[in-house]
């Protein structure tokens, strides 16, 4: 409980102060009518402007190309600043008030975020109505800075009001989209603290007036034209921003670009008439969505999955630090999908709107749309294969498209007057994430308890090192020398084994799991100082399994350091994080705490850097595993971190088959690896010079393992060239120590007296060599060991020979006097057929020449 | 050359058990080894000796034949086979047995499997490893569920 304690404590003093230096400065650009047929990037229209600066945003970034918005302009905005659709807060047309009972984005970055964030607003509002006199101004939904204007556009780009924080209005007769960069140039460079900045460009929405000279390339030769240089002129605009904020500045902001409905009908030369901005088709509601900078992990890739623009809501809630159990409301986080592929766990996309006093509304899945509205209508359409929308194909459906259209209509009638369970985020009642009628009711429990160690040990612990030619040689009997706890009647006792790896490691450019591709493990990550093995991957029964058929997948096994403690379906392991195997002994999981302690006291809890490294063993590879700290590629040692954190949304499971549910951390796959995190690398290693003291005196190595306090805590991979006698199902030394000196009758000269082995010093006033020689060296090994068995043995002179090998071998078989009675070569299983009569008989297995060994057969 | 790098020499007496939970299983590999499909099992020796009709105080392979033959029953491509105990390797609670099952047939379509092994112990569940056809599948096994049947078609 004290570890647990320690942890917490630790946990939180971190995760604190780590929010606190990570907060990034969020900039949320919004284009207002611009649809994805006049954006460069998103695969349709030939006809597009010149746009380098959203071309390196995309380059850099992640393009959504799957994101829908409202047909206009209030509702969406109203839905970003909500997170809520239209249908929640009656903001389906503009010019809707979004009533401030709906807390806004602003409101709840200010109360929620544990950031101190500057936040302004500048550029278009329009979601505080018409009437001039009775505007809701932005500082009634907890917008501190305010610039812009609030209408739904502007008369004349060049002539124009402004109103700011204070409702003052202001004439402006420079270009809209320049002035309004120029504000936000200049909000941005007076900020000193992490910052908010909603910048929605005016641009280019109506009127089509040509922009500056200079600031496009596209000739403003007719509307469409006119409309694209209006873009252009907005994308350098974008540049001049950007290029304004400080390079450490820009480092650490999110750049979010979206456009707010679709391409005007004016300015459109794609969609069918009728199909562009302020219809329901895709032409109204498939806006380019782009997310770059800080944070973003995914570099110049394409997400196809469902998004919406409400999903802004919460994406940049959880970029301030504003912790969200998939999302809030009807806005999903896309922040996991940032670092992440398949993150996306909305299946089903929704939009409304209101249009001639009618409520209409779309939803749909990868392939298919259905478009309701009040009244009835239907339409139906594959956007797969028909993006334009140009067959309906409601009268003429399959049974699998009826089917998939009456699921869309369903969760429709849900979002519309309650809240989906197929969303990914927990809303309305539910507990959890979609908990709703779904097999994921149950909430993960997880435990962090070490078990208390109450045994001492009773046998030596052997650790015994050597050289042989390139290789560092362990023997061990992988028996702990500090306390321990065991479960059931699973005691420690002694596994002999012997460890061979690389003298010299070096890297070896690949990763090797310690797991097969299916995630069952198979080798172990290392070997600690006191000969205990380091195998973090957990086996049977901690994995999920099949409801319906009992079969486990591999794909999610219990994370052991989340599992620690005692009880059904944890792990349970003991105050060093280790717990014994049937038949494969004492092992360490995670955190050595009791072995750490034992050969430095405090270092488990220590909050500075120690003076020196503490070395805990060796990995596979060769290369040395230390404990939390280590030097850094500057030769400085500080406590090195992991780069792993927990995923957030929903796993992909469905209960029966897989895990569903959040992530929560029950399962190793619960964890994704987040290149730059932490200060160490995917195996919880890190390429620094160091310089230890070992067995064989000073040696330097370029790189070093370390096992820390969080996830991974040991590494479940290596980087060197694993050696094969880290496989765990290698032949452990069979053999007894008779003696009880720790070494098998195979490498102890004299089982017999505990004080010869190869640990002795030779005593020189003796004849005895009690160091046994001080070699250690391949041992002969039983028939059986070697994988050749009797089936039977007594026996009638009718027997088999079976052999585990694929390869050919001789049996021959002699009398008690020497006699050949016979003699038969092949593979697999060699059937004897002998009429000699009963007796004692002598078997030799040979192979490639060379006996392996002998068996006596008793023939009846 | 040699190099003593730790030894601990602690010789206090463990005193007593502490009987925590754990989930109690016994687990069945059936594996190619070479050219021929093994059977290697693992179970816990005290629960074979108390519930497994064994008739002294070790596993014998007379037993163990026995009791596996009634418990469990083993069918590769409709064909039924019976495992035949090669070896039994006990340590102080654990033992392992090695079973030959047949030579290996290189395209197995189908097995079924039965198993009641010590079902009669309180929470036991037998896991069943299948490292066969190049692919590796593995089950739960207890009182709900005693049989299972897998297609690798």
């Amino acid at each position: 409980m004290k570890i647990l304690k320690i942890i917490l404590v630790l946990f939180f003093f971190t995760s604190t102060c780590f929010s606190q230096q990570q907060s990034p400065n969020i900039l949320l650009i919004i284009a207002d009518d611009m649809g994805i047929d006049s954006t460069p990037g998103f695969g349709i229209n030939e006809d597009l402007p010149n746009t380098p600066t959203l071309d390196s945003l995309r380059e850099k970034g992640l393009s959504f190309t799957n994101c829908w918005a409202a047909p206009q302009c209030s509702p969406t905005r109203a839905a970003i600043m909500s997170g809520k659709y239209g249908i929640k807060t009656g903001v389906m047309r503009p010019p809707k008030i979004l009533e401030t009972s709906h807390t806004s984005l602003f409101t709840k970055i200010k109360e929620q975020s544990i950031t101190d964030y500057s936040m302004g607003l500048i550029g278009k509002w329009h979601i505080g109505g018409s009437n001039t006199s009775n505007y809701s101004h932005p500082k009634d939904s907890g917008v501190p800075y305010y610039e812009g204007v609030f209408t739904s556009q502007v008369d004349d780009y060049y002539n124009w009001t402004k109103v700011n924080s204070e409702e003052n209005e202001e004439q402006v007769d420079e270009y809209v989209t320049t002035h309004l960069t120029n504000n936000a140039i200049s909000w941005i460079d007076s900020q000193t603290k992490p910052w908010f900045l909603w910048l929605a460009h005016i641009a280019p929405h109506a009127p089509f007036q040509i922009p500056p000279e200079g600031t496009y390339t596209t000739t403003p030769s007719n509307i469409r034209k006119i409309y694209l240089s209006m873009i252009e002129s907005m994308d350098y605009e974008i540049n001049r921003l950007l290029e304004s904020i400080d390079d450490d500045t820009l480092e650490n902001t999110v750049i979010i670009f979206i456009g707010d409905n679709g391409t005007p009908g004016q300015a459109n030369n794609f969609w069918p008439n009728g199909h562009a901005k302020a219809s329901i088709y895709e032409g109204g509601i498939r806006v380019p969505l782009i997310i770059t900078g800080k944070s973003v992990e995914r570099v110049n890739e394409v997400e196809a999955s469902l998004v919406q623009a409400t999903d802004l809501h919460a994406t940049i809630l959880e970029l301030a630090g504003v912790q969200l159990l998939g999302g809030t409301d009807n806005s999903l986080s896309l922040k996991p999908a940032l670092s992440f592929e398949n993150q996306v766990s909305k299946k089903i996309n929704y939009t409304d709107y209101e249009s001639s006093n009618t409520e209409l509304w779309a939803t749909r899945n990868d392939t298919y749309k259905l478009i309701e509205d009040e009244n009835g209508r239907e339409e139906f359409y594959n956007i797969f294969t028909d993006i334009k929308e140009e067959t309906n194909l409601i009268g003429n459906l399959t049974t699998e498209q009826e089917t998939i259209k009456m699921m869309l209509q369903q969760e429709a009638q849900t979002i519309r007057n309650d809240w989906s369970c197929n969303d990914g985020i927990k809303n309305g009642t539910e507990t959890t994430i979609d908990d709703c009628n779904s097999p994921c009711e149950t909430t993960d429990v997880l435990s962090y308890d070490n078990i208390a160690c109450s045994y001492t040990p009773s046998n030596p612990s052997v650790y015994y090192e050597f050289i042989e030619q390139n290789d560092r040689v362990v023997y061990s009997n992988n028996y702990p020398n500090h306390n321990f706890n065991y479960v059931a009647d699973r005691i420690p006792n002694p596994y002999y084994r012997v460890y061979k790896f690389d003298l010299k490691p070096k890297l070896s450019g690949e990763v090797t799991s310690l797991t097969r591709a299916n995630g069952r493990p198979v080798n172990f990550f290392g070997i600690a100082l006191n000969g205990v093995y380091m195998m973090p991957a957990p086996a049977t029964p901690f994995i999920f399994e099949d409801v319906n058929t009992g079969e486990y997948n591999w794909d999610w096994v219990f994370e052991p350091t989340t599992n620690i403690g005692d009880g059904r379906d944890f792990v349970a392991l003991d105050c060093a994080s280790a717990h014994v195997n049937p038949n494969s002994g004492y092992h360490y999981h995670g955190n050595m705490y009791e072995y750490v302690e034992e050969l430095e006291q405090g270092i488990s809890t220590l909050n500075t850097p120690p003076a020196e490294v503490l070395q805990v063993g060796w990995a596979a590879d060769g290369f040395p595993i230390l404990y939390r700290f280590g030097p850094d590629k500057e030769g400085n040692i500080k406590e090195m971190f992991p780069s792993f954190q927990l995923k957030s949304g929903l796993r992909p499971g469905d209960g029966i088959s897989a895990p569903c549910g959040s992530y929560s951390g029950k399962y190793t796959n619960d964890f994704g690896y987040v290149a730059g995190k932490g200060d160490l690398d995917e195996c919880n290693g890190i390429e620094a010079s160091i310089t230890l003291t070992t067995a064989q005196g000073e040696e330097n190595f370029d790189y070093y393992y370390v096992v820390t306090q969080d996830f991974p805590q040991i590494s479940r991979c290596i980087k060197g060239n694993f050696n094969d006698s880290f496989i765990s199902n290698a032949n452990a030394l069979s053999g007894v120590d008779a003696d009880g000196d720790g070494f098998v009758v195979s490498y102890d000269c004299d089982d017999s007296n505990a004080n010869i082995n190869p640990f002795a010093t030779d005593n020189p006033s003796t004849s005895f060599d009690e160091s046994c020689g001080a070699t250690l060296s391949t041992k002969d090994l039983d028939l059986k060991d070697l994988g050749y068995y009797i089936n039977s043995n007594p026996n009638d002179g009718h027997f088999s020979v079976i052999s585990t090998s694929l390869e050919e071998y001789q049996v021959q078989l002699y009398s008690i006097t020497g006699q050949l009675v016979l003699e038969e070569t092949g593979i697999g299983v060699l059937e004897i057929n002998t009429t000699t009569n009963a007796g004692i008989y002598v078997l030799n297995i040979i192979r490639e020449g060379n006996k392996l060994g002998t068996i006596k057969i008793i023939i009846k | 050359m040699r190099i003593l790098i730790l030894t601990c020499f602690a010789l206090l007496n463990i005193t007593n058990i502490n009987n925590l939970h754990e989930s109690i299983s016994a687990t069945f590999n059936v594996i190619r080894r070479g050219h021929v499909l093994m059977l290697e099992i693992d179970f816990d020796e005290e629960n074979f000796i108390k519930f497994g009709a064994s008739k002294s105080l070790h596993v014998s392979k007379e037993d163990f034949s026995k009791y596996l033959n009634k418990t469990t029953s083993w069918e590769f491509n409709d064909e039924k086979l019976v495992p035949q105990v090669l070896e039994i390797k006990s340590d102080e609670h654990h033992t392992k047995v090695i079973c030959f099952l047949s030579k290996y047939q290189e395209s197995i379509k189908s097995v079924k499997i039965k198993n009641e092994f010590l079902l009669n112990v309180k929470s036991h569940s037998n896991i069943v490893k299948l490292d066969i056809n190049n692919t590796f599948k593995d089950y739960r096994l207890h009182k709900e569920r005693r049989e299972i049947k897998v297609n690798y078609n």
